[in-house]
């Protein structure tokens, strides 16, 4: 039986084993999972925030995952030192939805879309390839990584769906 | 970390100043009278936000109105109830049944009561203590509300990794309808409401 | 000074159910003959240069452009335009500002129907 490790908002983690699973719930937020199958080590962080504004370093405690820049840093340098080969490492994606809208239509509730532009850029400038997305909408997502297969399943509880990526 | 002095203070100071204008609007609204409650106000380790999360709330889907303040005081106000309830509320307001073709003001209706009772309650806050506090216009959500906790957290975008809740709960004593109005604050803001 | 029969408002909210309301209580109480209708600060201005209503609702908080700025706007470009705000905005600045800028009446919401149709008959019949 996998053990399922579930990532809080903010939260980031990395394993190494593959009988363990990631998950986390997002709606506006972006779940960012970066893999590499061969050394079987991967990271997955519930990103809220796209960039974090004062330049200062992330507390080291419960939301190292909360900005986009600094989460992405952590886990590709912490992956590596498990094992992970730069090189090999891919990414995947849900989240991100646009859950809050105005009558007009004008887009003001926008910090998931804001949330997978930026990590798009950050993944592109880091030569990271995004295999795979179940992004934007309006509806929460539960996601699931699994290290052993490298498969992500976005579930969505309002839209009674589930699929894999 | 807020003291819980300072958080039983803003209890208190919130439970004020929604019994001087919001209970009075939500009144004047449903043409009926109001009961309040307000749940303590607690600081929550944002890891820890889904223990907010009742039975009720997880398996209901809500609708959903978000509104955000900043200025002087930088307060996020998510108003729910659910859904069938909303939908019951809106027949009141529009009075009339909600049709399919309906559905478009029905859903304005929610928002702009969302809309009235978040600025009776920021209105009392300026009117009291002077703040400049300026409301966004309302934002419209169905979801259950763990997604719709998670998208406000989101676009609040506090600095620290904890938040200061305070939940009421409104009750219309003829018609039953309950509207829920969560309050987030960040912790540093704490004491400008309890001066 | 137009007739009750022939007289134009422009009601400006981007709440569409805030429209509904208003435009019932107007022609409920037989105060006007044609209603246009804004849902931002800048569509109110467009409309407003337009279709010269006779009389102007305007909330303050809506996306785009706010009432205030709209409120200016309209008033500089007719410094006679009348414009009664209709909002839930009761901060004191914002009142003042409103008065200051050119805006005859100001209703809170929530309001009374029949409250409204007074302050509206009596801004229309006022120079």
């Amino acid at each position: 039986m996998n053990n399922v490790i579930e990532i809080k908002m903010g939260g980031l983690e990395i394993i190494d084993d593959e009988t363990k699973e990631l998950k986390t719930f997002v709606g506006s937020c972006v779940a960012i999972c970066l893999f590499d199958l061969v050394s079987k080590v991967a990271g997955m962080a519930h990103i809220m925030l796209p960039k974090k504004s004062d330049g200062t370093k992330f507390t080291g405690k419960n939301d190292i995952g909360k900005y986009a820049d600094e989460a992405l840093s952590y886990m590709v340098n912490d992956m590596i030192q498990k094992g992970a080969d730069p090189k090999r490492i891919k990414a995947k994606m849900a989240g991100g939805a646009t859950i809050f809208a105005h009558e007009s239509e004008t887009s003001i509730f926008n910090v998931g879309s804001r949330n997978i532009a930026f990590l798009k850029q950050i993944l592109k400038e880091n030569n990271i390839p995004l295999v795979s997305e179940d992004t934007g909408e309006n509806f929460g997502r539960w996601v699931r990584f699994n290290l052993h297969s490298g498969k992500m399943t976005v579930t969505s509880n309002l839209k009674k769906f589930e699929k894999t990526i | 970390m807020s003291t819980s002095n300072d958080l039983q203070k803003l209890n208190s100071v919130l439970d004020s100043f929604i019994v001087q204008k919001t209970i009075p609007s939500l009144r004047s609204i449903l043409e009926e009278p109001i009961t309040h409650h307000l749940r303590n106000t607690q600081e929550i380790p944002l890891i820890n936000l889904d223990l907010i999360i009742s039975n009720l709330e997880e398996m209901n889907i809500m609708s959903a109105v978000y509104i955000k303040c900043v200025g002087d005081i930088h307060m996020g106000v998510l108003l729910y109830l659910p859904e069938e309830e909303s939908k019951t509320l809106a027949a009141k307001l529009l009075g009339k049944p909600i049709s399919s073709e309906l559905a478009g003001i029905a859903t304005s209706s929610i928002s702009e009561i969302g809309n009235i009772l978040t600025a009776s309650l920021i209105n009392a806050i300026s009117i009291d203590m002077g703040y400049k506090i300026c409301s966004s216009v309302p934002g419209y959500a169905v979801e259950f509300f763990r997604t719709l906790l998670e998208a406000v957290v989101s676009d609040f975008g506090n600095e620290f990794d904890t938040l200061v809740v305070s939940n009421v709960e409104l009750h219309g004593v003829n018609s039953g309808i309950g509207i829920h109005i969560l309050l987030i604050q960040d912790p540093s803001e704490v004491k400008k409401l309890v001066i | 000074m137009s007739t009750t029969s022939t007289v134009k408002v422009l009601i400006v909210d981007d709440a569409s159910f805030m429209r509904v309301v208003l435009k019932d209580i107007l022609v409920s109480h037989g105060l006007v003959s044609q209603i246009y209708e804004a849902g931002d600060g800048i569509a109110a201005v467009e409309a407003y240069k337009q279709f010269k209503p006779d009389i102007v609702t305007m909330d303050v908080n809506m996306p785009k452009a706010d009432g205030i700025q709209a409120l200016k706007a309209i008033m500089q470009f007719n410094p006679r335009a009348k414009i009664i705000m209709v909002t839930s905005v009761e901060q004191k600045h914002i009142v003042q500002d409103a008065i200051k800028s050119g805006a005859r009446d100001y209703v809170i919401k929530p309001f009374d129907r029949s409250n409204v149709a007074m302050v509206m008959s009596k801004v229309i019949r006022s120079k």
